[in-house]
């Protein structure tokens, strides 16, 4: 059955809405005089205007009738997709919800395709998978990326993307892309209609780290529609996202691997170095051991290889210092675990500094030993009354005090020079630092003595203290674990 | 009467002053001392004889000392020194795991180098680098200083490691302090009974379920330590 157009209908109700009120109207007024003759003509007007009232009602129920059938028609279509009174809207909702379906899945083709692009991957392979994703979303083979420029064309070098095609190298860029490129730079999505013909053109990056696009053959068909240009921004953004973020990987990359390649340099030479000065040092402390063992020897020669020991010693432990250091550096110090008493340790690096000033060694509490790495523990110990004695006026006593609470042994260094202001105890810890003070006393320190200390104590476990007046003296405490040492059970 | 065999100790190191000094005060603490300057050199001088000991430096040019004592092991479980002056945890901590009884780290005073091929000597005559307690309840790595009990798996020091080895070596006997401290530490080391009770403590608390009432660890007052194989633990329990 033809449909009658909207506006015929409502012309048609209209007039019959009011055609009938208008002609008893009409015919009420003729006829008054002569066949209504005496009748009261309030009562016709009240006939009237009720007959009127009657026909409004008539009209109503049938028009909420047609429309309840309307309306049900239109849930029918809402509900099945399908309209029996009305093939047309029936048509048309189904072409609607046809669009929907297809929009979709190109979201969902997109999302898939671009989880599966990792951005860790070197930048042309990621830019060739997002050639190979952008297909199946548009439905359309032709899709290509074109990279104009990129700011490390060693990482990704300028050229046209058609897929993942591992073994193909890029092909070079032609007049079609930069004319492409440079058209379509104001916009996201542009079709475009040159010499080549029309394209399709979908701006990725326009930076100074990436100038690049997505563009297809666009020949014979329309604008693309605002749904459309939608869901080609939505893919040049991450397009663009994706590209800039494995190019950005690359960089951090390849900068990642400049720094292990440095830093094996300066383990290799760090351990080559210390090679070549600790292997001799070990043959010159041998050979001054068996040399003194000559009873034959004079006096003289005798203080000359003590002396050669004792210099040989003093490089050995600047060496050992220089290389704790660079360890902490580097985070790769482990210290050994074991048990030793720290009064004999003080006793005997003390004896080794050979320094000639009064010394006093303080032992409290209840025995303990420390657990720690009696190595490291014992260079702690030579930097901190090196350091005493260094900063010290000659003949001034230096006093050590070993002294047990609990768990730990705080063992502390005083002397009585020249201390330190805030701003030097706050940093005299740290690498390399020395105060104008201490180049002034020791102008041969390296500034590593104290930094390496603190991370060897550190490393133990223990922890570093340090209390200082100017002009009254320096105290440095360091607190390692410690046990109890009486007998077992 | 023939004259007691001394034993032979291969010294292995690039630095032919180094090797000269080493070998004569080895030589006169009464070893058997013969030295090569390459790993290849070593390897020669294996082919003819095999020592109770090799000293192997870690960095020599061509064959490193880590390659050599991989070489030796595949040869023969000789006890290895590692002798060197990488003085680096981690190629200590591999090298200790992998091939060497003890390291060295240059520069050394040769005397301490003497007192470690002892002690190594002394412990190689032991053997046993795996150590089993109460049928399997307590399992002892002695090579890669690892002990698992039933609470878990514990890194032993090398002192804890030395001292549990020796025990093991007269398990289920008492061995004296004297010979713990002689045979755990070095001279050097000065350590006394008091090292010996606090590294007995510290090894309970990896070793017992309560350090408190230790069943294999135990305490023979005025004499020293044994170690229980566990089945007179268990009886005593």
């Amino acid at each position: 059955m033809p449909r009658t157009s909207l506006w015929l209908r409502v012309f048609v109700g209209l007039l019959i809405a009011v055609l009938p009120p208008i002609l008893l109207l009409v015919a009420a007024v003729l006829v008054a005089n002569s066949v209504l003759d005496g009748v009261d003509p309030n009562l016709v007007a009240v006939t009237v205007v009720a007959a009127t009232i009657a026909w409004a009602a008539i009209l109503g129920i049938v028009y909420t009738r047609s429309m309840a059938e309307d309306l049900r028609s239109m849930l029918t279509l809402a509900e099945r997709g399908e309209s029996v009174d009305s093939p047309e809207l029936g048509a048309a909702y189904g072409q609607l919800a046809a669009a929907l379906e297809e929009r979709n899945r190109q979201i969902a083709t997109l999302a898939r395709e671009a989880g599966g692009v990792p951005i860790d991957d070197a930048p042309r392979r990621v830019v060739e998978s997002l050639v190979a994703a952008i297909r199946p979303v548009m439905g359309d083979a032709t899709w290509r990326a074109a990279v104009l420029s990129s700011d490390d064309p060693a990482i990704l070098s300028p050229g046209i993307y058609a897929g993942s095609d591992e073994a193909a190298e890029p092909v070079e860029i032609g007049d079609l892309e930069r004319w492409a490129s440079v058209s379509g730079a104001d916009a996201a999505v542009a079709r475009l209609q040159g010499p080549w013909g029309a394209f399709a053109v979908v701006n990725v990056a326009s930076n100074d780290r990436l100038r690049a696009i997505l563009y297809a053959p666009w020949e014979g068909r329309p604008e693309p529609s605002p749904a459309e240009v939608a869901l080609l921004s939505l893919v040049g953004q991450h397009f663009g996202a994706a590209v800039e973020h494995s190019l950005l990987y690359a960089r951090v990359r390849s900068q990642a691997d400049e720094l292990d390649r440095l830093a094996r340099i300066q383990a290799d030479f760090l351990r080559g170095v210390t090679h070549d000065l600790q292997t001799p040092l070990t043959s010159i402390g041998a050979l001054a051991t068996e040399l003194r063992a000559d009873a034959t020897l004079s006096r003289a020669a005798q203080g000359d290889l003590d002396t050669i020991t004792h210099q040989a010693e003093r490089l050995r432990r600047m060496v050992s210092q220089l290389l704790v250091a660079s360890r902490l550096e580097a985070g790769a110090f482990t210290p050994q675990v074991e048990v030793f008493a720290v009064p004999p340790l003080v006793e005997r690096t003390w004896s080794a500094l050979r320094a000639d000033r009064p010394f006093e060694l303080q032992v409290d509490g209840a025995p303990h030993l420390a657990i720690g790495d009696p190595d490291r523990v014992e260079q702690v110990l030579w930097a901190l009354l090196d350091n005493a004695v260094k900063y010290s006026p000659d003949g001034s006593p230096i006093e050590v005090r070993v002294a047990p609470e609990d768990d730990v042994l705080g063992i502390t260094v005083r002397d009585h020079g020249t201390g330190m202001d805030d701003e030097t105890q706050r940093q005299a810890f740290d690498q390399f630092y020395r105060s104008a003070q201490a180049r002034k006393l020791a102008p041969d320190g390296s500034g590593v003595g104290l930094y390496a200390a603190r991370g060897l104590v550190e490393a133990m476990g223990g922890s570093v203290d340090v209390q200082s007046t100017l002009g009254t003296g320096t105290s440095i405490t360091i607190v390692l674990p410690a046990e109890p040492s009486g007998a077992d059970e | 009467m023939l004259p007691p065999v001394r034993p032979a100790v291969l010294l292995v190191d690039d630095d032919p002053t180094l090797l000269s000094v080493l070998g004569r005060r080895v030589t006169r603490a009464g070893f058997d001392t013969r030295t090569a300057s390459s790993g290849w050199a070593a390897l020669k001088h294996l082919e003819e004889s095999w020592p109770a000991l090799l000293v192997v430096d870690l960095m020599m040019p061509g064959m490193d000392g880590f390659e050599l004592c991989r070489r030796v092991k595949q040869l023969a479980d000789l006890p290895i020194i590692v002798l060197s002056a990488v003085d680096d945890p981690g190629a200590k901590v591999s090298a200790l795991e992998l091939y060497a009884e003890d390291y060295v780290t240059k520069p050394f005073d040769p005397d301490e180098l003497v007192a470690r091929i002892q002690r190594v000597l002394r412990r190689a005559a032991i053997g046993s680098p795996q150590l089993s307690l109460d049928g399997g309840e307590v399992e002892v790595d002695l090579a890669t200083r690892r002990l698992t009990t039933p609470s878990g798996t514990h890194q032993l020091t090398p002192t804890e490691a030395r001292l549990l080895q020796v025990l093991a070596a007269s398990v289920d006997r008492v061995v004296p302090t004297d010979e713990l401290l002689d045979r755990v530490w070095t001279d050097a080391e000065g350590a006394d009974p008091s090292y010996l009770w606090v590294t007995v403590r510290r090894l309970r608390r990896k070793l017992e379920a309560d350090p408190d009432q230790p069943r294999y660890l135990i305490t023979e007052r005025g004499i020293g330590y044994r170690l229980m194989s566990g089945t007179l633990a268990s009886k005593r329990s």
